[in-house]
């Protein structure tokens, strides 16, 4: 029942529209919609290295081993389980043209590489073309800047080892370069053959030995990884396979989507400082509303039921904005992020990581917004008289007041200035208490003051005539209204409305009163504005207050108040 | 009195400040009938309205004991004290306090809605006409004048039935013709529904419109007399 009601006030509410909730739907959309953007794009290359994984790797499986050959027994039985293998060895050398001595890292294959995909070159047509010899010399492609680098044309020679090579194409691509990983040095790919004589893969060498192979139709991955490992588990034989061609790139992919999010989140927290805010300076903006509403029966359950149905409709507002972003931006530059991204990628819209965005987003909004909302059930109906939230003042020591501080300078610091002035009120609440924070007696809390009123009078005040020497010159000072512990620099008035605020400067304002405060609400402001600005000019020179206001959220005129009682108030 | 509506005993209300403890009201005694109409008044600063406060439960007193309709509403908590209202008490104030974001007829049938009663916007209608606003139920409160939206307020403090209609400074905000209608229709419609009518205000002919007047002067009853004129009792 109370869930209903409070729906239907919810529903009402919103017709008041998302004023103040720029920050809160920006915070949360711009913080989801990272989330979403990076798990899109990891998921697109996820797939992408899934879908591809066979020509990534250069076939569906491969078997690698360190620093030697498969042996003859080995080589038998990785034919007998596939349809096509194909040797592959790489290992790191120098690459020498003249004085030019460059680290590269060459790929030594045999005739059947690349069992699928083809190398891009320039200078060739294919492989077993460019790997040619000619003049003595075997052809070799290399990469194009690593032939620019050691300034190598088509047909010039350069030396691996002991061999001679001549350069017979440039690579512009090659189809296993994901699967194999971070490349130290430029990429030079020669016949295996062609190496017999260049020393360098003799015993003891530093390379690695790749078998690829493509397997029969309907083999069973699991299986045979199971039985090669088992096989030859103490040979150093290590399997990898088209599911996950590329470990490396995987790992890559997975710790920067990691960290992406991590950001993603980082920016959702330091939003949720935004969405508290908003949600902060929304309920205050409703405290009137809410304490109307508690004045007509309302519990303090359905108040609180009221907004978090507003904020969770807000949140889920900046949530779906968020996924749109983050989910369309992707999308619509898919194009361009595959182009720029050294492997594959398959982006496209996934439930997964839109979820995740999602939870992400709202739990933060949750989060944040759960305090202030929690808050709005301390309003009580008498807030349309007294104002304020009970229970909210800053009072104690340093540490118990901090986060009371906090709250009063992050919720908005034009009004806190001006309510510092109207410290000590008997309904008190942290906006009220913002100038006991600061210590009432301190030069701080005076500057303070001194500020606040100068912000309110228009004008530059300074801080020391301000607040300067209030305690010296006697608290009590009567002004008609009762004891009024006011400083001797200040007056104040009580207005309701405008007629009775007339007289009130003149009759309040003391002898030497150097500023003139008041808070009154309703549509007369201006013409209040005028009227007491006519009233204190007619204050002698010297001791003219400057009249100072603030519209009062509960629209009843409350006029400025010091050292904790209210001055010609109707309490 | 077995008609007594509202008794206060020996209440007081102590607010705190910074600079110590302030003294509201003092030792406030009054016992309240059914059907009376009561102005209060006084200077500003008196209490008037936190007395009023005080006996619509909006506020807690610090001393003594309030018991409204047979309910002592003393120790009441703010929830408590939100069902107590329920239907029983409807607050008229100075600055309307309608809701912004509901229509007339949204903010009539509020109360009636919160009481969970299922003929809140029938009834809300009757009262709009009632009060003469049949023609703006669906008008929102920034789209009324003054003189409207206080009867909106009127309407919706009495649409529930309540026993007793609390009205602070109804006419404060008011011209001087919009403010006698106000009064006029106040005063009807406490008479048609026989509530308990208790008035804060400033102006002298409207406190001598009830039967009884009570004056607060510096958070004290100074006097509580009977006027003898006419709503003295429905």
């Amino acid at each position: 029942m109370s869930l209903a009601l409070a729906g239907r006030i919810a529903r009402r509410e919103l017709r008041g529209g998302l004023r103040g909730f720029a920050v809160f739907l920006a915070s949360l959309a711009l913080g989801v919609a990272a989330i979403a953007g990076v798990g899109m794009v990891r998921a697109g290359i996820q797939s992408g290295l899934t879908e591809q994984g066979a020509t990534l790797l250069g076939g569906d499986a491969q078997v690698q081993m360190t620093y030697r050959y498969a042996s003859e027994e080995e080589l038998a039985y990785l034919r007998g389980i596939s349809t096509q293998i194909s040797e592959v060895v790489d290992f790191r050398s120098m690459a020498v043209a003249g004085d030019s001595r460059i680290l590269v890292s060459v790929k030594a294959v045999d005739d059947a590489y690349p069992l699928l995909g083809a190398v891009q070159m320039e200078g060739a047509d294919n492989l077993p073309a460019a790997f040619a010899t000619e003049n003595g010399a075997a052809g070799a492609v290399i990469d194009g800047v690593l032939a620019d680098q050691m300034g190598l044309g088509l047909g010039d020679r350069f030396k691996l080892g002991e061999s001679e090579f001549r350069l017979a194409a440039r690579l512009i691509s090659e189809p296993d370069s994901a699967s194999a990983g971070f490349a130290l040095a430029p990429r030079v790919i020669v016949r295996r053959a062609d190496l017999a004589n260049s020393g360098l893969l003799g015993a003891g060498t530093l390379f690695d030995s790749q078998y690829r192979m493509t397997l029969p139709a309907g083999a069973d991955l699991n299986v045979l990884k199971s039985q090669v490992e088992a096989r030859y588990r103490d040979q150093g034989m290590r399997w990898q396979d088209r599911r996950r061609p590329s470990p490396s790139v995987s790992r890559f992919v997975d710790r920067m989507g990691d960290f992406l999010v991590l950001v993603g989140l980082a920016g959702l927290a330091v939003g949720g400082v935004g969405v508290a805010a908003a949600v902060r300076s929304y309920l205050e903006a409703k405290i009137s509303t809410i304490a109307t509403l508690r004045t007509l029966g309302a519990t303090g359950g359905v108040i609180f039921q009221t907004y978090f149905i507003q904020i969770a409709l807000l949140a889920g507002i900046g949530v779906a904005l968020g996924l749109m972003l983050g989910v369309g931006l992707p999308l619509l530059f898919a194009g361009q992020i595959q182009a720029v991204l050294p492997f594959p990628a398959d982006i496209s819209l996934s439930p997964a990581p839109v979820i995740e965005a999602a939870f992400y987003g709202m739990t933060s909004a949750f989060l944040f917004a759960l305090w202030p909302l929690a808050r709005s059930e301390g309003v009580r109906a008498a807030a349309l008289y007294r104002g304020g939230i009970a229970g909210a003042r800053c009072a104690g020591g340093i540490l118990r007041r901090l986060p009371c501080w906090l709250r009063c300078w992050s919720a908005e610091p034009w009004r806190y200035r001006e309510l510092e002035i109207d410290a000590g009120h008997g309904g008190g609440n942290c906006r009220l208490a913002g100038y006991p924070c600061l210590g009432r007696d301190g030069p701080v809390a005076r500057g303070a003051l001194g500020g606040a009123a100068a912000f309110h009078a228009g004008q530059v005040w300074p801080a020391r005539s301000a607040g300067g020497d209030w305690r010296a010159k006697g608290r009590n000072n009567s002004s008609g209204a009762g004891p009024w512990p006011w400083p001797d620099g200040f007056g104040g008035c009580g207005a309701d409305r405008l007629q009775p605020a007339r007289g009130d400067c003149a009759r309040f304002a003391q002898p030497r009163a150097q500023l003139f405060l008041c808070r009154y609400s309703g549509r007369s402001d201006r013409r209040f504005s005028r009227e007491i600005g006519r009233e204190c000019r007619s204050v002698p020179s010297g001791k003219r207050p400057h009249a100072a206001r603030h519209h009062h959220p509960d629209q009843r005129a409350r006029c400025a108040r010091g050292g904790g009682r209210a001055l010609g108030g109707a309490r | 009195m077995t008609d007594t509506v509202l008794r206060m005993e020996d209440v007081g209300l102590t607010l705190a400040g910074n600079a110590g403890d302030v003294e509201i009201l003092k030792s406030i005694s009054l016992d309240i009938g059914r059907g009376e109409t009561i102005g209060m008044v006084g200077p500003s600063g008196s209490g008037k309205s936190s007395l009023l406060m005080l006996m619509g439960g909006l506020e807690r007193a610090t001393a003594g004991r309030i018991t409204a309709l047979g309910e002592d509403i003393s120790d009441m908590n703010e929830d408590q004290l939100a069902r107590f209202r329920r239907g029983r008490m409807g607050v008229v104030f100075q600055s309307f306090h309608l809701i912004p974001t509901m229509t007339a007829l949204e903010n009539v049938a509020m109360p009636m809605e919160i009481a969970g009663d299922a003929q809140a916007f029938e009834r809300a209608r009757e009262e709009l006409a009632a009060v003469g606003l049949a023609s703006r139920m669906g008008h929102y409160p920034a789209q009324m004048s003054g003189g409207e939206q206080q009867r909106v307020a009127l309407a919706r403090a009495a649409a529930p039935r309540p026993a007793i209609l609390l009205a602070d400074e109804p006419t404060g905000n008011l011209d001087s013709v919009n403010g006698a209608a106000i009064m006029d229709l106040l005063f009807g419609l406490q008479s048609r529904h026989g509530a308990t009518l208790i008035m804060v205000t400033h102006a002298p002919d409207l406190a001598a419109r009830c039967g009884r007047t009570i004056r607060l002067v510096d958070g004290r009853i100074a006097s509580d007399s009977a006027t003898g004129n006419e709503g003295a009792k429905a």
